[in-house]
């Protein structure tokens, strides 16, 4: 089983930042399962990608996120990293249409897991955790 | 009427199609997830990038007055239906699903706007007919299982 790992952790800077301006620019996370390898980025930038990449059909969010990051829809899963700058609590969701293969809204346990322990890798410890 | 203006109507319609998805499945995305800021997403990312790409639309084609008003008010009412199922949890069901039947209704309703514009401008295949475009296929999808999502909540299964 392979340990996921954020691949720039400055991904979690950039989404405390961006959520310290605007709480509602929620960080979209995804994971290719097949590579372990996970990235975070603020939705906005996912809508702003999409508006830049029309011909690539993507939607804004977990999808577009997918594509910015260079992984495979079908192996890769969802998230979602929400920083309350007033409380510095960190919030980590279990929910991504992107899921869907494993049978839901949410990612298998295990992987989930295997999400968090990336995040706390990178220093998201003691998150509050939606699984 | 038709294709007059600078902006390419073809990228100009897939942009407003994409924008019409991400609010149902990323609106849908946060009424299962509870954060302090969903209201808020829904309001400014989601319905605001939609009123976005519908203004960008009208800058590349000639959009009927009444085409118009129906995508701002197919809009409208996504957004006030999504904000609506953030108390999916305490609304009594008969509220939750008379909400997530709105719901469906105006992503059905602008969907078919699209694909009825598209047929005026003679933009083929249709976004949401591209070959070769699971995409599609799975938004499609997506919006049939909005109530067994809201279900499953309910009852707190895994899944």
């Amino acid at each position: 089983m392979n340990k996921f790992t954020v691949t720039d952790p400055t991904d979690v800077v950039t989404i405390r930042t961006e959520q310290a301006k605007n709480p509602s620019n929620m960080g979209v996370g995804v994971v290719d399962a097949a590579s372990g390898a996970i990235r975070v980025y603020p939705y906005d930038q996912t809508d702003e990608w999409v508006s830049l990449h029309p011909q690539c059909m993507a939607m804004a969010g977990h999808e577009a996120a997918a594509w910015m990051a260079g992984f495979p829809i079908p192996s890769t899963r969802g998230f979602v990293l929400d920083y309350d700058s007033a409380m510095g609590q960190w919030r980590v969701v279990n929910r991504s249409h992107l899921n869907f293969p494993d049978g839901g809204m949410r990612m298998e346990s295990q992987s989930f897991d295997r999400v968090l322990e990336a995040l706390a890798d990178v220093g998201i410890l003691n998150p509050t955790i939606i699984p | 009427m038709g294709q007059t203006k600078e902006i390419d109507p073809r990228l100009a319609v897939n942009r407003f199609a994409l924008a019409l998805d991400a609010m149902l499945v990323n609106g849908v995305t946060m009424c299962l997830t509870p954060t302090r800021a969903a209201k808020d997403f829904i309001d400014m990312q989601l319905h605001a990038h939609a009123n976005a790409e519908l203004s960008n639309l009208l800058r590349s084609v000639d959009l009927a007055a009444e085409e118009n008003s129906a995508f701002v008010d197919r809009l409208a009412v996504l957004k006030a239906s999504l904000q609506a199922l953030l108390a999916h949890g305490t609304m009594p069901k008969e509220q939750r699903e008379r909400r997530i039947g709105q719901l469906q209704a105006a992503y059905a309703s602008a969907r078919q706007g699209v694909q009825q514009l598209e047929h005026r401008l003679g933009l083929t295949p249709s976004f949401y007919e591209a070959s070769g475009d699971v995409h599609r296929d799975r938004v499609a999808g997506f919006a049939a299982r909005v109530p067994e999502l809201f279900e499953r909540e309910q009852v707190g299964s895994v899944g």
